[in-house]
């Protein structure tokens, strides 16, 4: 089988991502903590979530800390920022967007010197497929006052999604603007 | 009395077969999008650290224009802890699509693809039914859906505006070189949760790089 052109760069990704999944190492200090969200408390597709990383024996904003994520399928390796929570530990945080159906992922730091030390891997998958589709404004003329009520409720929280998501869509355009202008 | 103990025997020996043969084998989904190819084979990769399994005797549906939904068959051999599937398309000028989603193939029973996932069903909104004001809560209901209709409709506006001309070509550019094209055009009509996940991922992209 030939691997040409764009594949080629997706299959490297996939292999460098699955040594890196493989690997295993330990660093006593470098314990890591987190609570992974059930797969029914994942926002709307799309919207903004957060994976944090509790270090709690050590006290540094600074390691190099990546979280290796499969989302919906697609590969990615994104940085960790790191923060001081209220009992001074050091917390690694990056914001990512909620699949539509599934995520895993793993934390992996490296230390100043030795093996990078990675996390167990989290899954975590929805029990039901949400509904993207935009809200439709459309409501029933025949309905009576209870029904309408219902009905108007439901699409006037389907719209504070569809705001939401939006709102999202422009916010990362401008960051995306940022970096390549 | 010994019949009996002899047919539970039995039982049991079938049910233990039973579960060790589906164990030992089993179906890896993938979705992948043709890229408007017109796709003849479907071959699978089984990738883990210690190699890749390539098999091309994938079987492959459509489950919507331009997207299929490929079966890879596994063995218990094939995975291991670390093993993850994907799948390309081959038309039958040898052209093939890009590599498909990448999934967990290390439990291949029991795994559900994404497509097998049911629909979630619409919840009853709590509105204010009882409330003796419902009228009035009626009017206030719809004023807020037209307040947030516009609201929703401006943002959509405002993204098309921003979402054109060079920007546009950058970020198909930009999707097409670190190969996160998926066969459907970036477009501001897009809809908004793809478009949040692939804007996502070409940020992810250019500001690690």
């Amino acid at each position: 089988m030939i691997i040409k052109g764009r594949n080629k760069i997706f299959f490297a990704a996939i292999i460098s991502v699955l040594v890196a999944f493989s690997s295993t190492g330990f660093c006593s200090n470098l314990v890591m903590k987190h609570r992974p969200i059930k797969g029914y408390q994942m926002p709307s597709p799309g919207t903004k979530m957060k994976l944090k990383v509790l270090f709690p024996k050590i006290r540094r904003i600074d390691l190099p800390v990546k979280a290796l994520i499969v989302m919906d399928g697609k590969a990615l390796f994104l940085p960790l920022s790191g923060t001081l929570d209220e009992r001074d530990r050091s917390v690694y945080w990056v914001e990512i967007r909620a699949p539509l159906a599934d995520l895993s992922y793993r934390f992996v730091v490296y230390p100043d010197d030795g093996e990078p030390v990675y996390s167990k891997k989290y899954v975590v998958r929805r029990p039901c497929l949400p509904d993207t589709r935009l809200a439709s404004t459309e409501i029933s003329e025949d309905a009576n006052v209870v029904e309408r009520s219902e009905e108007l409720t439901r699409v006037t929280q389907r719209l504070r999604a569809d705001i939401e998501i939006y709102s999202n869509v422009i916010d990362q355009l401008k960051e995306i603007k940022e970096v390549i202008q | 009395m010994n019949r009996l103990v002899y047919k539970i025997t039995l039982l049991v020996f079938v049910f233990f077969m039973t579960v060790g043969a589906y164990a030992s084998s089993g179906r890896v989904e993938v979705v992948v999008s043709s890229g408007g190819i017109k796709p003849i084979k479907a071959i699978g990769l089984l990738i883990s650290s210690g190699g890749v399994i390539s098999k091309g005797n994938a079987e492959f549906r459509k489950v919507k224009d331009g997207v299929f939904l490929v079966s890879i068959p596994v063995q218990k051999g094939d995975v291991g802890k670390d093993t993850v599937a994907t799948a390309l398309l081959l038309s039958e000028d040898g052209k093939a699509s890009s590599f498909g989603e990448v999934v967990d193939a290390s439990s291949v029973t029991g795994r559900m693809a994404r497509f097998a996932l049911p629909q979630c069903k619409t919840r009853k909104p709590k509105s204010a039914v009882e409330d003796e004001n419902i009228y009035s809560n009626l009017g206030n209901l719809e004023s807020l859906l037209e307040i947030r209709k516009v609201r929703r409709d401006f943002l959509k506006l405002q993204l098309k505006k921003a979402m054109s001309g060079s920007m546009l070509k950058k970020l198909r550019k930009i999707e097409e070189g670190f190969g996160l094209y998926t066969g459907r055009p970036l477009s501001p009509d897009l809809d908004p949760y793809e478009l949040s996940e692939r804007l996502f991922r070409i940020y992810s992209v250019i500001r690690t790089k």
